[in-house]
């Protein structure tokens, strides 16, 4: 219990240092959409829509919370390395993220029924470019900087009426806001800067419904999986904050309303056990981009996404007495993913690696770490190589259970 | 320990990262930019020079003389408590502290008259009839008679002061006011007592200032500033041509020198202010706010440059424009008078600004 509690406390002292830049591209729509990247799932290519284990909280299919055994708690930290490129120059931007928490009660094991609730990120802005250049013999600095993102509030349940078929849903709330900065300095205090900030509220309810079908662990069995979350509606206010030379009126705040429509996005996904405690798994996820809408208008640079990966989790013992490399799950993944962005007509596209580790930290608890490395996009437009290292936490307890006195 | 490895670790990989930079750059759309731009006008501009009131009650000098085209006299009054109505005045005159402000010739000799003033004490209407004169070189303490049937007048209440009027030419000699916290002027009075004898009173509270005046023909091709005698200048823009929706990251007003003279070595700046009402400016009874200080650039002797960022500003958020007052830095105690082109070479305007993006 000690040691569980020192990890917490270093992964929010960890994500509670707020630094760094990433790319560019989170700029454009709701910022770059994100894939369960801590956990089991962050190794195998960050996919699993049919991928389940008595000790994993799966992000994309509710369904799946009917094999968890006991109630659980997994959460991470995720820091990204953003190598930006294009045709002149390059930098390197980092940053780090808390990346969501989720609890999952099992409350009637016979038949799955398990309640999860927690919050996932679903997208993430954080970039900052700066120019420098010189008018009338004037040098001046321009910087652009976005941070923020989208987060789901999630409530929802599993339930197995079947030995191989489950069913889950999951209301999602949406919320965030991305805060948009512009600034001009001319590096004189006889000049006065001009800066600007616009700030985005989003809220909305959506729903995530899944199915799995399969649900056998020994050799050869397979599972399928199916998730679909419908389309959501976005409210929210926008306030444009900018400053003029002016005491009286220094700040001026222009406030507005807008609307948005998150359209809907379904996956499937399969897993195979190849040999017992060796699982194989493949996921296609497709998201209909193209009716997004951000007051009335789709923006010309968004498009549908669909993204497929696969990978492996090779678990070599789950005897208790085993070593502590033998109780070490080695995960490897791949995944291709046809981002909703599409900027100056080139489709921005990824392709990640990724290797993960489950390492035994106590009987019940696991601590997952992923290296994901991966390129986005291409050096004509702009090129990123992106290193993420995630560190997440999943632990578990026996609750709703008598214990047994003895004499 | 494993957790500070760890924690180390990460700190280590945050570490790593570099500058930003412009990668990335020609991705953000035109229309949400921050554009810079530069804006340079010397031809929608006007002028008008102005005569001010300058208050100089608060300095420590009186002045008094003439010099050049400048004309100093002094108003004095001292303070005279109500309970010496009756008193029997012997004698009485004034006591002036010589100060060490001089301009002009200093082999001519200080000379000029006293008069009652007959009214409130800012009016300066004076009685023509001299009762009170002073001529010589200063020395360190003056004193002049004062006719004592003015002092009675003082000591029934009707006490408005005195006017000294120069009488010179050549010269403007300073004495130190009722400000200076020594050596202050001071009115002496001789009181009979019932003994025959005479006690001496002395009065040394109250008010005092010197009023400067030039007799200068106003210049209407040339903008003329002078400190001490209030000479200030107007000058007004057009701005129509800066687009509404921006916001003024610098705006600077040049003028150019065409002559200077100087009388003594003080600041080499000027002031201008935002005008908010034209009238009360005119009337010297304030409608300006804000003081921007203006300066020489010291790689062009002959530039005076004023920023005016916020006047600038303010006329694009809707204020009426009414140009702005340039004036001398310090008008008190000085006479220094700046002549700067306007016909031949016209002040400019330069802005630089940004147009806020389109979100």
């Amino acid at each position: 219990m000690k040691s569980k509690f020192k990890i917490f406390v270093l992964l929010i002292s960890v994500a509670s240092v707020a630094f760094g830049g990433g790319s560019i591209y989170s700029r454009f729509g709701l910022g770059i959409l994100r894939f369960a990247t801590v956990d089991k799932t962050a190794g195998l290519g960050s996919l699993g829509i049919a991928l389940f284990d008595p000790i994993y909280i799966n992000r994309y299919n509710p369904a799946l919370w009917s094999e968890i055994a006991r109630v659980r708690v997994s959460g991470g930290y995720l820091y990204e390395g953003t190598s930006l490129k294009d045709k002149f120059k390059n930098t390197f931007l980092t940053s780090g993220n808390f990346d969501g928490v989720l609890m999952a009660i099992p409350v009637w094991k016979r038949f799955g029924l398990t309640f999860t609730t927690g919050f996932m990120p679903f997208s993430n802005v954080n970039y900052i470019v700066r120019k420098d250049s010189i008018l009338q013999d004037r040098y001046f600095s321009q910087s652009y900087r976005g941070e923020g993102g989208i987060s789901t509030f999630v409530f929802g349940f599993s339930f197995k009426p079947s030995s191989e078929f489950s069913f889950g849903a999951r209301l999602d709330y949406f919320f965030g806001t991305i805060t948009n900065f512009w600034e001009t300095n001319f590096g004189s205090s006889e000049f006065f800067f001009s800066t600007m900030k616009r700030e985005r509220n989003y809220s909305g309810l959506g729903l995530t419904v899944g199915l799995a079908y399969g649900l056998g662990v020994s050799k050869n069995s397979l599972t399928f999986g199916l998730t679909f979350s419908s389309p959501v509606t976005l409210k929210g206010t926008s306030t444009i904050e900018y400053y003029l030379p002016i005491v009286s009126q220094s700040t001026v705040s222009e406030m507005s309303e807008f609307d948005g429509y998150l359209p809907y996005r379904v996956g499937f996904g399969v897993s195979y056990f190849l040999r017992e405690r060796i699982q194989a798994s493949g996921d296609i996820y497709y998201q209909n981009w193209n009716r997004f809408k951000i007051n009335g208008e789709h923006p010309a640079e968004i498009k549908d996404a669909v993204r497929v990966g696969t990978g492996i989790e090779i678990l070599p013992s789950r005897e208790v007495t085993a070593g502590f490399f033998q109780k070490t799950s080695y995960r490897f993944g791949i995944f291709y993913n046809e981002t909703y962005l599409k900027v100056e007509e080139t489709k921005i596209n990824e392709l990640f690696f990724s290797i993960g580790f489950g390492f035994p930290v106590s009987f019940d608890t696991r601590l997952n770490l992923a290296v994901e490395y991966g390129f986005r996009g291409r050096v004509d437009v702009v090129s990123d190589r992106v290193l993420r290292i995630s560190l997440g936490i999943n632990t578990g307890e026996i609750w709703f259970v008598k214990q047994k006195l003895e004499d | 320990m494993r957790s500070l490895i760890l924690f180390f670790l990460t700190l280590f990989i945050i570490g790593c990262g570099k500058e930003p930079n412009d990668v990335g750059f020609g991705l953000l759309p035109e229309k949400e930019l921050f554009n810079v731009n530069f804006y340079e006008d010397s031809i929608e501009v006007q002028f008008e020079n102005i005569t001010s009131f300058i208050s100089n009650s608060a300095s420590n000098y009186l002045l008094i003389g003439n010099y050049d085209n400048i004309s100093c006299g002094i108003l004095i009054r001292f303070d005279i408590p109500d309970t010496l109505r009756f008193a029997q005045i012997k004698s009485s005159r004034i006591r002036l502290f010589k100060s060490d402000f001089v301009i002009g010739d200093t082999t001519v000799p200080a000379k000029f008259t006293a008069h009652k003033v007959l009214s409130n004490y800012y009016d300066t209407l004076y009685d023509a009839k001299v009762v009170g004169e002073f001529e010589g070189i200063p020395d360190s303490v003056n004193y002049f008679p004062i006719d004592t049937s003015v002092v009675r007048e003082w000591f029934m209440g009707r006490n408005y002061g005195l006017y000294l009027k120069p009488q010179n030419n050549g010269v403007i000699w300073g004495f130190k006011s009722l400000d200076e916290m020594l050596f202050t002027p001071a009115l002496e009075v001789g009181i009979g007592k019932a003994d025959g004898g005479v006690d001496t009173v002395r009065f040394f509270y109250g008010s005092d200032g010197y009023i400067a005046r030039s007799s200068e023909i106003a210049d209407t091709n040339n903008i003329v500033i002078q400190a001490g005698v209030g000479f200030r200048s107007v000058l007004k823009f057009d701005i129509s041509k800066l687009p509404k929706n921006i916001i003024v990251n610098r705006a600077e007003i040049s003028i150019y020198l065409k002559e200077k003279k100087r009388y003594i070595n003080g600041t080499d700046s000027l002031i201008a202010s935002f005008i908010t009402d034209p009238e009360l400016v005119k009337k010297s009874l304030g409608g300006i706010e804000g003081n921007y200080l203006g300066m020489r650039n010291p790689l062009d002797t002959l530039e005076y440059t004023i920023p005016v960022t916020t006047p600038v500003q303010r006329w694009l958020s809707g204020e009426p424009n009414n140009g702005i007052l340039i004036r001398f830095y310090n008008e008190q105690d000085n006479f220094d008078r700046y002549v700067f082109y306007f016909k031949d070479r016209k002040p400019k305007l330069k802005v630089y600004y940004t147009t806020k993006p389109g979100v």
